[in-house]
């Protein structure tokens, strides 16, 4: 829409956007400064290619395909778990639904840092961007096949780091909190 | 032998990519599992605790703190970057008789002197004049309320911060004074010449308070049209990282736009003034 691109505008662009770019790099990246050079790269290269967005509404999706595209060429390899040795795990599902202060946002970090890059996109897509399984595929240009079968592995990790009874429970033990065992 | 649905990969991955509070599951590749579950008490079971977890995990996934300033620290950068100077013009230095000079932007950001981009900055402004009044649709016969006015006043603000706010006038400006509601105390100040603050004419003021925090203070001669009466709130108007009031003082509109939250917008206006009684 003519209309719609001769109203977006760089700052206003910053002011609505900056906080939910923030927020993704965090996740994608694990770290503060990280994060926060990411959403600088995020801008700087929106405000080199401004022309190529279509929309406002479009706005925050395109910004968000920059991070992500940021974030993997930026990545440094943290030694993430082999993409070998995650599995499968619906046995880590509790039987009661944990509420969302209980979980320990330290640990969940910890649990996405470990997920090789890759991964890592394809678990904020879900979680953040709301993406289906479709969406992510295509954005990604990934065959179906492939982005079910890490999604499913990124999100089994993060519940065994999470959940998993045994482990020292990524679950804060507090009011709310609950039977992990079922 | 029966494999229990639960056990097969394919289901699992299925059940896995179903987003929660989505209709993912009546995806044509969805099938399989749709139809499992119809046979399946169990797997129903996982399903429904899988999506109310996921949205658990969506939520604390979202629930990120953002650094306090860091829209100001993108803009600084954006204006610092080669673009930057194709958006707006920057500050010039320029001996200013009364207020004391300081920086517009953080230190660090370089003043240049282009005044060929004087013209660039005056087209850009009529522009954001534009974009404001599009924004909050003001038409000549209806002129905009309270919120209106602060809300504009942070877009304007948004719009001066990644152009640097536009060439300094060489010296003060006595028909649109300083206002007598701001805390003086620790407060550097430069001032520019605005002419299209809703259509008016009038002066922006270019403000680093105490602790280094950033603010634009906008004085223009309405006649009386804008409909803010008063002096400045205790709680300004807020949206995202800006605080704004608008007030009025000797027949002049006043609106402060400041980079923070409310304890921010305090530091600049004097505790002892009307607008706390």
């Amino acid at each position: 829409m003519g209309d719609d691109r001769a109203l977006i505008d760089l700052a206003q662009l910053v002011a609505e956007n900056h906080q939910a770019v923030y927020r993704y790099a965090y996740r994608l990246s694990g770290a503060v400064p990280d994060a926060e050079d990411l959403t600088q790269q995020v801008f700087l290269i929106a405000q080199q290619k401004l022309a190529q967005l279509r929309s406002a509404e479009s706005a925050r999706s395109w910004l968000f395909t920059i991070l992500r595209n940021c974030f993997i060429k930026s990545c440094q390899k943290k030694r993430p778990i082999p993409a070998g040795n995650l599995r499968l795990n619906v046995e880590t599902i509790p039987a009661v639904v944990p509420s969302v202060e209980a979980i320990d946002r330290d640990r969940l970090q910890k649990a996405i840092d470990d997920l090789p890059p890759s991964y890592r996109v394809v678990l904020g897509m879900f979680y953040y961007e709301g993406c289906s399984y479709r969406e992510i595929a295509e954005k990604l240009a990934l065959p179906l096949g492939t982005v079910m079968s890490r999604l499913a592995r990124a999100k089994g990790h993060l519940r065994c780091q999470l959940l998993e009874p045994d482990r020292d429970v990524g679950v804060r033990r507090r009011r709310g909190t609950v039977d992990l065992r079922g | 032998m029966d494999k229990r649905p639960a056990d097969d990969p394919r289901i699992l991955e299925a059940l896995e990519a179903c987003r929660p509070g989505s209709d993912d599951l009546s995806d044509p590749a969805m099938e399989l599992l749709a139809a499992r579950m119809a046979g399946s008490p169990e797997l129903d079971g996982l399903y429904e605790r899988l999506q109310r977890l996921d949205k658990v995990l969506a939520d604390a996934y979202q629930d990120v703190p953002v650094p306090e300033g860091l829209a100001d620290r993108i803009l600084a950068r954006l204006r610092e970057s080669p673009m930057g100077e194709t958006l707006g013009t920057p500050l010039e230095e320029a001996p200013i008789d009364v207020p004391q000079p300081a920086p517009r932007l953080r230190a660090g950001g370089r003043l240049r002197r282009r005044t060929w981009m004087v013209g660039a900055g005056i087209l850009g402004g009529v522009a954001a004049a534009l974009l404001i009044a599009a924004l909050v649709g003001i038409h000549p016969q209806q002129q905009p309320g309270w919120e209106e006015v602060c809300n504009a006043a942070i877009e304007r603000f948004n719009q001066d911060l990644l152009a640097g706010g536009g060439k300094l006038a060489p010296a003060a400006q006595p028909d649109y004074p300083l206002s007598g509601f701001l805390s003086t105390q620790d407060l550097q100040v430069r001032w520019r010449p605005i002419r299209d603050f809703f259509q008016y004419e009038g002066v922006a003021y270019d403000l680093i308070g105490p602790g280094g925090v950033t603010a634009t203070l906008y004085v223009v001669d309405d006649d009386g049209k804008i409909s803010v009466e008063g002096a400045p709130p205790t709680d300004p108007y807020n949206s995202g990282d800006r605080s704004s009031a608008a007030w009025r003082e000797n027949g002049l509109l006043y609106v402060l736009v400041v980079a923070g939250q409310v304890k921010d917008y305090r530091r600049f206006i004097a505790p002892a003034s009307e607008a706390w009684t």
